[in-house]
């Protein structure tokens, strides 16, 4: 999991000492942002198969172009428009080789997976996957970075340059629809109420 | 402030689960990420390092220099830099050079060689084709090389294109090419693009070697590798007329498989980036297939107007191709 940053090293030292060729700084770089970089590949790519793939891309393809980026401090944005493109690239042959069933079978894969944990959640994840593919963007982007960020809300809406507020919108519409697409009522006995 | 809907139910629980099983993977992907940088120094980093460096420290930096010319790029990044150095390109000619060897029956081979030039704006194409058949290749006394096709193909947006048979001495026209995504079959362009789009993957890399003069270096890549492998481009030349029998198929450069979910081996040069040859092999249980596009010159000013075709002296023009019903 991450490393806890140095609360004195900023981005822009990150990205200032990745240049002079150190790369754990990159991986610093790495720890603090792969959490926005998942979520931003999951909403706009659809892929959740795809996410560990596209983050490394995204990720090798900023350090390569490290160089051009002017604002240091704003790497955090930065990448993100990396992940972003990355993700719609892979989008776009994803639409040009109609492989709609390929995330079917993602899904499929990640429950069959000896890792998998209960075989009672097995379904209850595949059918949540599925059912974000028909979230707007936004909340797809939303619920993906609380998730990634282990359901800390100020991290998650960091990670992908939301406000608070913009960022609560966003997830519990997100939820919302969801659990109406999966029949779960917010009233239902295992339903606990937790503070954010 | 709205407060964070947080309950625990099935939905967060199921979606917690899906994403720690990534988020567990986080180190892992880490650590592949800086071995890929480790051995791939991006250049602006060192020269900014050199920029920084003392003057008594230049033995040191030549060093550093000395090291990072010798070191090879790692697989993902040298595809990269391919993929940003094709992204540039805006025409270049080629040739192709395929050869197909069937032992089933008595054996026989089919050499195509193809030479030919694209224009990015507008998108033209111009190429030959010429493809010679050795029969009887599996018995003591093969057949005769012959010559069994020689065309040409003049391709401009917008305009209709032409084809020449050069043995038989007609020509006619084809319909306006589309888009440089539709020319693919006898041309490297639907490789290229998927290149440039960066959709593939790096299966390994092939090492070097000399090619055209130059180092070139090898990378085994997967064209559009999110489905099964299917038979995205010819392997069996069933278009290939037996002897004796007429040819039905100009093998249009227009037309012709996209390359999908092909394994191809990338040569390219790392001075400018740029591939020197792309390599593909399909086999089968009676036959192997090797198709090969070199020679490249990239960026060469071609004027649009040579792609623009005129009915040779003497040459009959058809009023419609002679293979195409629906044309």
């Amino acid at each position: 999991m991450p490393d806890s940053p140095s609360p004195a090293e900023s981005d822009a030292d990150r990205v200032r000492s990745a240049l002079a060729g150190d790369r754990e700084a990159f991986g610093r770089l790495y720890d603090r942002h792969a959490a926005g970089v998942r979520a931003v590949a999951g909403a706009v790519s659809k892929d959740w198969d795809a996410i560990e793939d596209l983050t490394q891309e995204t990720f090798v393809r900023a350090y390569s172009r490290l160089a051009s980026l002017r604002k240091p401090e704003g790497f955090g944005e930065w990448v993100r428009g990396v992940a972003r493109q990355v993700a719609r690239e892979r989008l776009r042959a994803l639409r040009r080789q109609a492989v709609t069933t390929t995330n079917r079978a993602a899904v499929e894969g990640l429950a069959s997976s000896p890792e998998s944990p209960r075989a009672d959640h097995l379904d209850e994840t595949k059918r949540a996957l599925e059912a974000m593919r028909d979230l707007a963007e936004a909340e797809r982007l939303a619920v993906h970075a609380y998730f990634f960020n282990e359901e800390r809300s100020a991290e998650a809406a960091r990670s992908i340059g939301l406000s608070r507020s913009g960022f609560y919108a966003a997830f519990n519409r997100g939820m919302a629809r969801l659990r109406r697409r999966l029949g779960v009522t917010p009233d239902s006995p295992s339903a606990v109420r937790r503070s954010p | 402030m709205t407060e964070i809907d947080a309950q625990n139910d099935a939905v967060v629980e199921a979606l917690k689960a899906a994403h720690d099983r990534v988020s567990l993977r986080h180190d892992a992907g880490r650590r592949r990420l800086l071995d890929g940088l480790a051995t791939d120094p991006e250049p602006s980093v060192l020269r900014r390092g050199l920029l920084f460096s003392s003057v008594g420290a230049t033995a040191l930096v030549a060093a550093f220099v000395l090291l990072w010319v010798a070191s090879p790029p790692s697989a993902a990044f040298a595809m990269e830099r391919v993929a940003d150095a094709l992204q540039r390109v805006a025409s270049f000619n080629y040739r192709m050079d395929e050869t197909y060897a069937s032992t089933e029956g008595e054996g026989r081979t089919i050499e195509s060689v193809f030479e030919g030039r694209w224009r990015r704006e507008p998108v033209c194409l111009w190429g030959t084709m010429k493809l010679w058949e050795s029969p009887a290749t599996a018995t003591e006394h093969p057949g005769p090389r012959r010559l069994i096709v020689d065309v040409e193909e003049f391709h401009r947006a917008g305009e209709r294109g032409m084809i020449i048979d050069h043995l038989k001495r007609h020509c006619w026209r084809t319909p306006s090419i589309g888009s440089e995504g539709t020319m693919r079959g006898g041309t490297p362009v639907a490789i290229i693009s998927k290149v440039q789009g960066r959709r593939w993957r790096v299966l390994r890399e092939l090492g070097k070697k000399q090619l055209e003069g130059r180092e070139a270096r090898g990378l085994l890549i997967f064209l559009d590798g999110s489905q099964p492998a299917v038979d995205a481009a010819p392997g069996k030349r069933d278009d290939v007329p037996a002897e004796g029998e007429e040819w039905t198929d100009t093998g249009d450069l227009a037309d012709g498989a996209d390359w999908a979910n092909t394994e191809v081996e990338l040569w390219y040069d790392p001075q400018t980036d740029l591939p020197i040859e792309f390599v593909n092999t399909r086999t089968g249980d009676d036959f192997e297939t090797v198709t090969r596009y070199s020679g490249f010159d990239w960026n060469t000013d071609f004027e649009p107007e040579s792609f623009t075709p005129a009915t040779p002296e003497a040459y009959r023009e058809l009023e419609r191709s002679p293979f195409a019903d629906d044309e």
